[in-house]
């Protein structure tokens, strides 16, 4: 077994659905922008991220997903993980949404990912923090 | 004693600065800052090492501006001074900055923070993203 860590950004934020998806570093404060660049730290080591966890405090309508997006410098994308949440109206808020499902989503030394929050519809999303388990190789 | 796991720190938030000296946290969020070293401290508790310093610049300023972000240690019973730690800019270049050749050691008791140097005429001119570094324990 490897060494085991949380990476965790926070900070309450309101994602209002102009903000077309936006962007947030795995640790740190929680929103950057639309833009992918600056919101994706180098990894400075190799791991896999599993178990993400959101609280979600408010959220008035529609539907809203949380990835993880991993660039492919093969071919210059960002590409959706797999690991992510997603949430509407009908749920109850505030919540803790959880994806301990997914398989660990491995990566290497220099590695970029970034959270990426998508509305759906018109409306607000209040969050407070996402993290994520992170076991080095 | 129990070995520290190698990590990143990483402090972030969408934000400019303007011309002047300013430090920041090592870990946590960019906003607010302070014109003295003392207020963003944080304390280390074990001896290590920090190296592999990333700095995401949004926004270089005007083009004749410079900038700076430096590691700045205060050991136990010492002075704060800045590290070899530190990635430049000007021209107004954006995108990723790096410094891979430096490490700053730490013993338990140090200080530590990071100071923001900026000569940009425009208000906010100097924009971060985050910066980033590894620490290790020794």
């Amino acid at each position: 077994m490897g060494e085991k860590v949380d990476y965790c950004v926070g900070g309450i934020r309101a994602v209002e659905s102009g903000d077309s998806k936006q962007k947030a570093p795995l640790q740190g404060d929680l929103l950057t922008g639309a833009d992918y660049a600056s919101a994706s730290v180098p990894e400075s080591r190799a791991g896999a991220f599993s178990n993400l966890r959101i609280l979600v405090l408010d959220h008035d309508r529609g539907d809203t997903s949380v990835r993880l997006m991993k660039y492919n410098s093969g071919n210059n994308q960002w590409e959706d993980t797999g690991l992510g949440v997603s949430f509407d109206d009908e749920d109850s808020f505030p919540q803790l949404f959880e994806d301990t499902e997914t398989e660990p989503i491995e990566f290497s030394a220099g590695d970029k990912f970034c959270w990426e929050i998508e509305m759906e519809t018109s409306g607000s999303t209040v969050v407070s923090y996402i993290s994520v388990q992170v076991e080095f190789d | 004693m129990p070995t520290l796991i190698t990590r990143d720190y990483v402090v972030s938030k969408k934000r400019g600065f303007s011309a002047g000296t300013f430090y920041v946290s090592i870990i946590g969020s960019l906003e607010g800052e302070s014109n003295t070293q003392d207020d963003p401290a944080m304390l280390m508790k074990r001896s290590g090492k920090l190296s592999k310093l990333r700095v995401y610049i949004t926004d270089g300023g005007n083009p004749s501006a410079t900038a700076s972000v430096t590691l700045h240690k205060k050991p136990s019973g010492g002075a704060w001074g800045a590290t070899s730690l530190t990635i430049s800019n000007s021209g107004g270049s954006i995108g990723l900055f790096e410094d891979n050749t430096h490490e700053v050691t730490f013993a338990s008791g140090d200080l530590l923070c990071w100071e923001i140097v900026s000569t940009t005429t425009f208000t906010n001119g100097f924009a971060l993203r985050f910066i980033a570094t590894r620490v290790e324990d020794q």
